[in-house]
């Protein structure tokens, strides 16, 4: 089972953010509620958590990148 | 549940933003709804967490004149401290209906001024603008159980050390980092001329004292020391203040070649020069120290001008 990690939609306003930091690495376990990646939309620097234990990878967005509310930018990938 | 206030007395910005950074992180012990922040620093440059601070800050020339420059936990753009102007930050638990909100944490500030008898409104979300001048930018940092928002209250601020050193065209400088946005700023003293900054202040505090009901914040001796220590390796660390920028790209004409530099963490990773002898800039840091080192041969007016050349703002450097 994979669980999708998709670009939340921080505000209404919100249009695309800045992947500032991946807090995890691909092919780290991480675990629900895990600091998962730092974003920047409109001056606000938000922290997402995972929403899923299990590794996390195909990680597709990389640091810097322009992400879109609903762009999926990696999965995890659960052992059940 | 009580509201909060402290005030910190001392002028050194890696102290006060290391004491927001602590106070943030350890909000929960606080047990209140509300912490309110204020602080006053020495002249130096702060950039929003996720920026370039060598994109934004004519850095070798901020470097000359010994103006610090930090980097913040908070989103946004590049601002000028100094001794005209008042930080102000509110702590609040995170609200999911308050995502993207900054009215609820500016209220303080707004009903302030209004009691001064300015008509200040909000703009841009996240402004404050008195008679359609900016006088107050601020930013926030969401964690996954609290909200930090971070603002400046433009007082008698010197606009021109802010003019001069930021928001500068970079030219050939190739960086997908936030970019700050330029605003037409002015200071409330000019609007304000009968109060000093030091009365500004002071009436800042009493007003949330009373407005909010919020009790001083004691410093405990545990507290102190972790914000002496994060001061110490975290703001007072090259490291974390420009190494942190995202890693870019420079590419620039000096002594009629093209020369290409590769900046990551801060460092020259790559360099394409037809001069090999410049290759020894490889692996060091943008500081000017350190880039002068690898360089002793040459002369110090030849190092000037590729300083110049390779970092220094364009538009500056082409009205000089």
């Amino acid at each position: 089972m994979a669980k999708q990690v998709i670009v939340p939609q921080l505000g209404p306003q919100m249009k695309k953010g800045i992947l500032v930091s991946w807090e995890k690495k691909a092919g780290e376990q991480v675990k629900n509620g895990d600091v998962l990646y730092e974003i920047e939309t409109d001056k606000v620097v938000s922290q997402v958590e995972a929403e899923a234990d299990g590794v996390l990878c195909n990680v597709t967005a990389d640091e810097g990148d322009e992400v879109a509310p609903g762009t999926v930018i990696a999965e995890i990938e659960s052992e059940a | 549940m009580t509201r909060r206030i402290l005030l910190c007395s001392g002028h050194d910005a890696a102290f006060n933003l290391a004491t927001e950074a602590v106070l943030y992180e350890r909000f929960a012990e606080f047990d209140c709804e509300a912490l309110f922040l204020l602080y006053v620093d020495s002249p130096c440059f702060v950039v929003g967490k996720s920026q370039n601070a060598f994109r934004e800050i004519d850095w070798l020339r901020a470097e000359e004149e010994g103006l610090p420059v930090y980097r913040r936990i908070s989103g946004g753009g590049a601002v000028f401290h100094d001794e005209g102007n008042l930080n102000f930050s509110v702590i609040v638990p995170r609200r999911d209906d308050w995502i993207a909100e900054f009215a609820p944490m500016l209220e303080p500030a707004v009903s302030y001024l209004r009691s001064l008898g300015l008509a200040v409104e909000i703009a841009n979300t996240s402004d404050l603008r008195l008679h359609g001048r900016k006088i107050s930018g601020n930013a926030q940092c969401l964690g996954k159980e609290v909200l930090l928002q971070h603002g400046t209250l433009l007082f008698q601020s010197d606009l021109s050390t802010l003019k001069g050193f930021l928001h500068h065209e970079q030219q050939g400088l190739y960086t997908r980092a936030v970019a700050s946005r330029q605003s037409r700023v002015v200071n409330l003293a000019e609007s304000l001329p009968a109060l000093r900054f030091s009365e500004f202040e002071a009436g800042f505090v009493r007003h949330v004292q009373e407005a909010y009901t919020a009790e001083t914040l004691p410093l405990s001796a545990d507290l102190q020391m972790q914000i002496t220590a994060k001061a110490d390796t975290v703001y007072r660390n090259w490291e974390w203040n420009f190494g942190r920028s995202p890693r870019f790209t420079i590419a620039r004409e000096w002594r009629g070649s093209e020369h290409t530099l590769e900046i990551e963490k801060g460092r020259i990773r790559n360099l394409n020069s037809p001069e090999t002898a410049l290759s020894a800039l490889v692996g060091a840091r943008l500081r000017r120290s350190e880039l002068r080192a690898a360089l002793p041969w040459f002369g110090e007016e030849d190092f000037g001008n590729l300083m110049t050349c390779l970092f220094r703002p364009r538009s500056t450097m082409l009205s000089e």
